[in-house]
C-alpha cells in the first residue's frame, strides 16, 4: 500500500459497492412485493390450502358389531387418513349410488363377522372400490390402504404368537380373553400412527422446518442475485481504467483485492440483515459470533462474482452470471433439498462452492455443528474460505491476464 | 484546432520512435514505426479504421508491450523504465477509463491523485460545475470531456490521445480543441489519432500508417488518402 494510488483505489471501490445497495435493495423489495401479491391471487385463485382435493370415501358394513366400528373409526381418526379422505358409514346401496354420481370417490365393503374372522384367523378379505377419475389422491389412498392392510397382518402375527405362546404356557384366565385384550390394546395403540409419526418425523429438510429451510434458500439466492449487480465492477470502462491504472501501478492484485473486498462488505452487510430479520422472525437466536463468520460467506459469494464476470465479459456477461448462479443454487438444493436428488447427484452438490456455502449458513444460522450438517467437521468454514481463495485467485490471474 | 502544419523535427526531440512492431497472433499489425515528435508540437497518426493507429498509441501510452522495437522519452527509455510512463505520459483512450459509479470529483481523485493537479482545466473543460454528479449520469461528450480534463489535469509533459473529438459536437470539440490549443503553448507534446479533419490540419506532423508501416505525409494527401480508403 505505498502507492497512495492503491489505497485510494480501495476507498473509492468500496464506496461505489455501498452505492449499489440502496437501488438493490428496492429491487429486491419490489420483486419480493410482485412475488407476494402472484402467490396470494394464485392461492385465491386455487381457493384452497391443499393440493389433493379431498376424497370422499364409504364404509359398507353389514353388520355393526362394536369392535368393527371401533377398528373403522381408528382408522377414520388417523391423521394420515384424514388428510386426504373422510369416511362415512353407508348402506351399499346408498354408497353404490353416491360411487356411480362421483360425490364418493371410494367404497370399503367390509365382509360379515369382520371382527371374528380376524380374532380366528381366518381373515375374510376387505374389498375396496376405487374411482380412477381421482388422480393421485385416489392413488395415494390405495397405497395408504394397501400399507394399512399391511399393518393389520403385522399386528395379527404378533396377537396370535402372543396367543401361542399363552396356550404352550398357561395363563389365568381364557386364551380368548387375552387375545381379546391384546388385539384391542395393539390396534389402539399402532393404529394411531399419526401421534407416534408426530414425535419422530423424517424430514427431507433434514433438521429444519420447510420455513427455515426455504428463508435460508432465499437468503442466498439473494446474496447471488446481488452478483448481477456486481456487473458494474467489471463494465468496459472498468476494463479500460484497469489497464491504465496497471500502468500506474495499482496492478492487477491489488484491484482484485479491492474489488473482492468492496463486494465482500455489501454482501455481508446483506447477509447479517438477513440474519437478523430470520432472529426476528423467531427462526434463530441472534449470536454475533455467526454474524462475524458471515464474513467467510461473504468472501466466498464475492469470490465467485469475480471469477465468473472476469472470465465473462461484456453485454452477455450478467446473462452469464445469472444462468450459472441458478445453476448452482438448483444443484446445490436451493429450489428443493438434495435429500430428493440422486445420490450422485446429491454428493455432487454438496460438493459445489454453493452447496458447501448454503450447510455453512445453515449450521451459522441455525446451530447443530458443521460435522453433522455436512460430514466435514471443521473442514465445512476451511472449505468455504479455500473454495472463496481459489475463485478469487482464478479471477485475479484472468484479470491481470486479460487480452487487451 | 487552427495551427500552422508543420515538421516536428523543428523543436527538439522529447519522443523517439524507433521500429515498433506487434502482431496478434498471427497478423502483423506494425512493422518498424519510427518517428519522432517536438515539444511543444501535436504529433497526428493517421489511416483506416482498424490500420493499428490505437495499438501504437495504446504502446507508446505503456499499456501494451511491443514485440520489438524503441521508444524514448525525455531521455527515457520507456520500454526498459517503465515507472517513467505514469510520470511523463498521460494516456486518453478511445474507451474513456472512467468509472461510471463514481461521482464527478471522484474520478478527477483518481486519474490525477498524488499529482500536481491543474484545476484550472476543469474550469475551461467546462467540468467544474459538475464536479458532484454520477459520471454514469453524464452524457457521452461531457464523459469524453471529462476523461480529456483528468488526464490534461495530471500535469504530464506528453498527452497521448485516441480520437478526442470523435461523436462530438461542435461546441464540445471547440472547448476540447482549445485546450489543447493552451496545452501545446505550455510546451506539451500531443500524440493523437484522428479522422477529425480540422485536427488533421492542425497537427504539426502527420503519419499515415498503412500495412502495419508509418509514413510522413501532408494535410491534404493524408485526407485525400483517406477520402479514397486507401
Amino acid at each position: 500500500m505505498n502507492n497512495p494510488r492503491i489505497k485510494l483505489f480501495f476507498e473509492l471501490e468500496i464506496k461505489k459497492g455501498l452505492a449499489l445497495l440502496p437501488s438493490f435493495l428496492l429491487m429486491l423489495s419490489v420483486t419480493v412485493g410482485i412475488l407476494a401479491i402472484a402467490s396470494a391471487i394464485f392461492c385465491a385463485a386455487m381457493g384452497k390450502d391443499h393440493v389433493l382435493p379431498h376424497l370422499s370415501v364409504a364404509i359398507v358394513s353389514p353388520d355393526q358389531d362394536e369392535m368393527t366400528q371401533t377398528a373403522a373409526d381408528l382408522i377414520r381418526d388417523m391423521e394420515s387418513v384424514r388428510s386426504i379422505a373422510t369416511l362415512d358409514f353407508m348402506d351399499r346401496e346408498k354408497a353404490e349410488k353416491q360411487f356411480g354420481s362421483g360425490s364418493v370417490q371410494a367404497i370399503i365393503y367390509l365382509p360379515e363377522n369382520l371382527y371374528d374372522s380376524i380374532d380366528s384367523g381366518e381373515n375374510l378379505p376387505v374389498t375396496v372400490k376405487i374411482s380412477k377419475e381421482s388422480g393421485l389422491a385416489s392413488t395415494l389412498f390405495r397405497e395408504l390402504a394397501e400399507s394399512g392392510a399391511s399393518l393389520i397382518q403385522t399386528s395379527e402375527a404378533s396377537i396370535y404368537a402372543l396367543a401361542q405362546v399363552s396356550l404352550t404356557y398357561p395363563l389365568t384366565g381364557s386364551a380368548q380373553d387375552l387375545m381379546n385384550k391384546m388385539a384391542v390394546s395393539y390396534i389402539s395403540t399402532i393404529m394411531n400412527r399419526g401421534s407416534v409419526w408426530n414425535e419422530t418425523m423424517l424430514s427431507a429438510y433434514g433438521t429444519v422446518t420447510p420455513a427455515m429451510y426455504y428463508a435460508l434458500s432465499v437468503m442466498l439466492l439473494t446474496v447471488l442475485l446481488f452478483g448481477t449487480a456486481f456487473a458494474v465492477f467489471y463494465s468496459g470502462g472498468e476494463e479500460s481504467a484497469g489497464r491504465l491504472l496497471r500502468r500506474d501501478g495499482v496492478g492487477g492484485v491489488a484491484q482484485s483485492a479491492a474489488k473482492i473486498t468492496a463486494m465482500t462488505i455489501v454482501l455481508w452487510i446483506l447477509l447479517t440483515a438477513w440474519y437478523f430479520a430470520l432472529f426476528l422472525a423467531g427462526f434463530t437466536g441472534f449470536r454475533p459470533a455467526a454474524a462475524l463468520l458471515l464474513l467467510f460467506a461473504a468472501f466466498s459469494v464475492s469470490s465467485f462474482v469475480h471469477l465468473i464476470y472476469c472470465f465473462a465479459r461484456g453485454e452477455s456477461a450478467v446473462f452469464f452470471y445469472a444462468v450459472i448462479s441458478i445453476v448452482l443454487f438448483f444443484l446445490s438444493g436451493g429450489i428443493v433439498p438434495k435429500t430428493v436428488f440422486p445420490a450422485w447427484l446429491a454428493r455432487i452438490g454438496s460438493a459445489l462452492p454453493t452447496g458447501v456455502l448454503e450447510q455453512y449458513l445453515s449450521v451459522l444460522l441455525y446451530g447443530g455443528s458443521f460435522g453433522a450438517a455436512g460430514g466435514r467437521g471443521v473442514f465445512m468454514p476451511a472449505s468455504v474460505i479455500l473454495y472463496g481463495a481459489a475463485m478469487a485467485a482464478a479471477g485475479t490471474w484472468r484479470w491481470e491476464n486479460a487480452r487487451l | 484546432m487552427e495551427r500552422e502544419n508543420g515538421s516536428a523535427g523543428s523543436a527538439p526531440a522529447v519522443l523517439s520512435v524507433r521500429g515498433i512492431a506487434h502482431r496478434f497472433r498471427k497478423n502483423r499489425v506494425l512493422t518498424g514505426v519510427t518517428f519522432d515528435g517536438g515539444q511543444g508540437k501535436c504529433i497526428g497518426v493517421i489511416g483506416l479504421n482498424a490500420c493499428g493507429k490505437s495499438t501504437l498509441l495504446s504502446i507508446l501510452a505503456g499499456i501494451r508491450k511491443p514485440d520489438e522495437g524503441e521508444f524514448v522519452c525525455f531521455g527515457h527509455r520507456m520500454f526498459r523504465e517503465k515507472g517513467w510512463f505514469p510520470r511523463l505520459i498521460s494516456y486518453v483512450p478511445q474507451e474513456n477509463p472512467l468509472i461510471g459509479e463514481l461521482s464527478v470529483r471522484d474520478n478527477v481523485r483518481l486519474w490525477t491523485g498524488g499529482t500536481d493537479r491543474d484545476e484550472s482545466i476543469l474550469d475551461r473543460m467546462q467540468i467544474a460545475e459538475l464536479m458532484e454528479k454520477r459520471t454514469a449520469d453524464l452524457s457521452e461528450g461531457t464523459r469524453r470531456r471529462l476523461a480529456i480534463a483528468c488526464a490534461m489535469a495530471g500535469r504530464r509533459p506528453v498527452l497521448i490521445m485516441d480520437e478526442p473529438a470523435s461523436s462530438l459536437d461542435l461546441h464540445q470539440k471547440d472547448v476540447i480543441h482549445r485546450c489543447m490549443r493552451e496545452y501545446l503553448r505550455q510546451e506539451g507534446t500531443i500524440l493523437l489519432a484522428t479522422h477529425d479533419e480540422e485536427e488533421i490540419r492542425s497537427c504539426d506532423a502527420l503519419y499515415y500508417i498503412d500495412g502495419g508501416r508509418a509514413s510522413e505525409t501532408k494535410a491534404e494527401e493524408a485526407i485525400r488518402r483517406l477520402r479514397e480508403g486507401r
